[in-house]
């Protein structure tokens, strides 16, 4: 169960920190076309 | 032991497991056979049939060479896992490449082979012609190709394999995977497998979800998500439909499958670390940190460099056809969401330039991405780093330098030197196809843009290959995707064991005639 769980937690780790690095750079890109 | 190895020769060996693999990849042929049949598609399924059949016969024949070896449990030696890698990947070309010319979508032997080398090293360019009226059987056997390209034929017989055998590591080692997650072979086989899976069923249910959204049919739109998902997973780049990822015309759909094929470029030790609770090893480990900065500049420097051009109007556009196209390249994926030529002609060379460098690059070590790979670019620079810091500190003050990759190993010059000497092969490769490009009539950047795709099995196209372009090319273009993905060495020990069988024969012949 606790494996179950860790590996459940590490899958949105995963897709969370890929989110946020693609917000990042969507954000400066906004930063870049609006300068 | 050493008599036995000694009792079955290298090549009964070598004909035996490749003769295995061979033999899985025949069984594999049964999921399109069942599409075929689930579509109503009789031609295919005939086809696969004869394929099928044509892969089971070569396979009994081969293990049936090698069959003492199975008998008095030879080992494999590290010669014989790399020339099995290689010969097997070779000879898989050649079957599967079968159904693609009963088909009828493709003009010749050749162009079905580049097709699937392109499909097994995650590649993605294509040859097909009329993608859009494929059948279902031979698009999922496409996917299905790219998919398990990815992971490895090797690491795909390796897995179904029903106890362990002594030597497996050098079969694993010898398809460019090094990374051990557990103290088997098998096991580690299975938990890449298992990452893949679970994977799969998550993104391919997200994928459905947004399919049905912009307004395709159920079964369709599961295909579409089935398909796009094997692709992106395993940094392929092949789609269902000639138009690739534009077919869908949805940002939605494009941000999935690029968090996709991101998460599909790293090492599957580091997601088996972060789902064993090391989370932080997303952040600290020296490949995402490589990734994350050169991929961060690479988009930002083409934003820059094409909204002085004013190429594309908006930041939502910019996002979706320069990040896009730019994360696609660097982890090898070749999903485009411009038209071929549009590169050459809107990009510029500065562009195509920085297309080139993270093409090259590329994703992570022991992962389904090519390229000379994020470890070994972080190693080279911390190994320059230490050189550097080495001559302006005192000889006494010197300490241990130490890179963090799953955990903290020790930064030494053989590490530095072996990451340096794949990093210059990939380079002469590079330069080689370029060179080939450029006899042939065309300009300098798109030759490099085009060897830099197929050097570093990215799959994007300046549109330089089609079915008309010399078979010269498409020759050197499958050995650049073959040589690139099995990282040389595998291909090394292929020649070396080719030409000293040859050497033995001469020498034999020689003899004999004196």
């Amino acid at each position: 169960m606790q494996r179950r769980m860790n590996e459940i937690k590490g899958l949105f780790a995963e897709l969370l920190g890929t989110l946020i690095y693609a917000g990042l750079i969507f954000s400066v890109t906004a930063i870049i076309m609006r300068g | 032991m050493k008599f036995r190895t000694n009792a079955v020769s290298s090549f009964e060996i070598i004909s035996y497991y490749t003769g295995y693999v061979v033999l899985c990849t025949a069984l594999l042929m049964t999921i399109p056979i069942i599409t075929a049949l689930v579509f109503a598609e009789w031609n295919a399924m005939l086809d696969f049939l004869i394929s099928m059949a044509i892969a089971t016969l070569v396979g009994i024949a081969l293990a049936g060479i090698g069959w003492r070896t199975k008998q008095n449990r030879a080992n494999i030696q590290w010669k014989h896992g790399f020339v099995i890698a290689a010969l097997s990947w070779f000879v898989l070309m050649i079957l599967c490449a079968i159904p693609y010319c009963l088909s009828g979508h493709i003009s010749s032997m050749l162009d079905a082979c580049f097709d699937v080398m392109s499909g097994f090293t995650t590649t993605g360019l294509v040859l097909t012609q009329d993608l859009d009226h494929l059948s279902t059987a031979l698009n999922m056997w496409r996917h299905m190709l790219t998919f398990i390209g990815g992971q490895g034929m090797v690491v795909l017989a390796l897995t179904i394999m029903i106890r362990e055998t002594s030597g497996a590591y050098r079969l694993y080692v010898g398809e460019a995977k090094d990374i051990e997650l557990v103290p088997n072979v098998k096991g580690t086989t299975r938990i890449i497998w298992r990452i893949s899976m679970i994977y799969l069923a998550v993104g391919t249910a997200a994928l459905w979800i947004d399919g049905l959204i912009i307004g395709l049919k159920p079964v369709s739109a599961f295909l579409h998500a089935l398909f796009m998902f094997e692709s992106a997973w395993s940094t392929g780049g092949f789609a269902p439909m000639t138009q690739n990822i534009m077919y869908y015309h949805s940002l939605s759909f494009e941000t999935i499958t690029m968090i996709i094929f991101i998460l599909g470029s790293f090492n599957f030790g580091l997601h088996y670390a972060i789902w064993q609770g090391k989370r932080k090893e997303l952040v600290k480990n020296i490949e995402t940190q490589s990734f994350f900065i050169t991929s961060f500049i690479a988009c930002m420097l083409t934003v820059y460099g094409l909204s002085r051009a004013n190429v594309y109007p908006d930041t939502v556009s910019a996002f979706r056809r320069i990040v896009y196209n730019v994360i696609s390249a660097h982890t090898t994926t070749g999903f485009g969401t411009v038209y071929a030529r549009q590169f050459a002609l809107e990009w510029g060379d500065f562009g195509i330039l920085i297309m080139v460098i993270v093409m090259l690059i590329g994703g992570s070590a022991c992962s389904t991405a090519g390229g000379f790979k994020g470890l070994r670019v972080g190693i080279v620079f911390k190994g320059l780093i230490m050189d550097i810091k080495k001559l302006l500190c005192s000889e006494r003050s010197r300490k241990a330098y130490k890179f963090h990759h799953i955990k903290d190993q020790l930064l030494d010059d053989s590490v530095v030197k072996s990451s340096s000497l794949i990093i210059i092969c990939y380079m002469v490769l590079f330069g080689i196809g370029t060179m080939i490009g450029t006899f042939y009539g065309y300009p300098l950047s798109s030759s490099a843009f085009e060897a830099a795709s197929v050097t570093g099995n990215v799959g994007l196209s300046i549109g330089i290959t089609s079915p008309a372009m010399p078979a010269v090319m498409k020759i050197y273009y499958i050995i650049a995707m073959y040589m690139g993905r099995l990282e040389f060495l595998s291909v090394f020990a292929l020649i070396g064991y080719v030409a000293g069988g040859i050497k033995k024969l001469c020498v034999k012949s020689l003899k004999f005639s004196s």
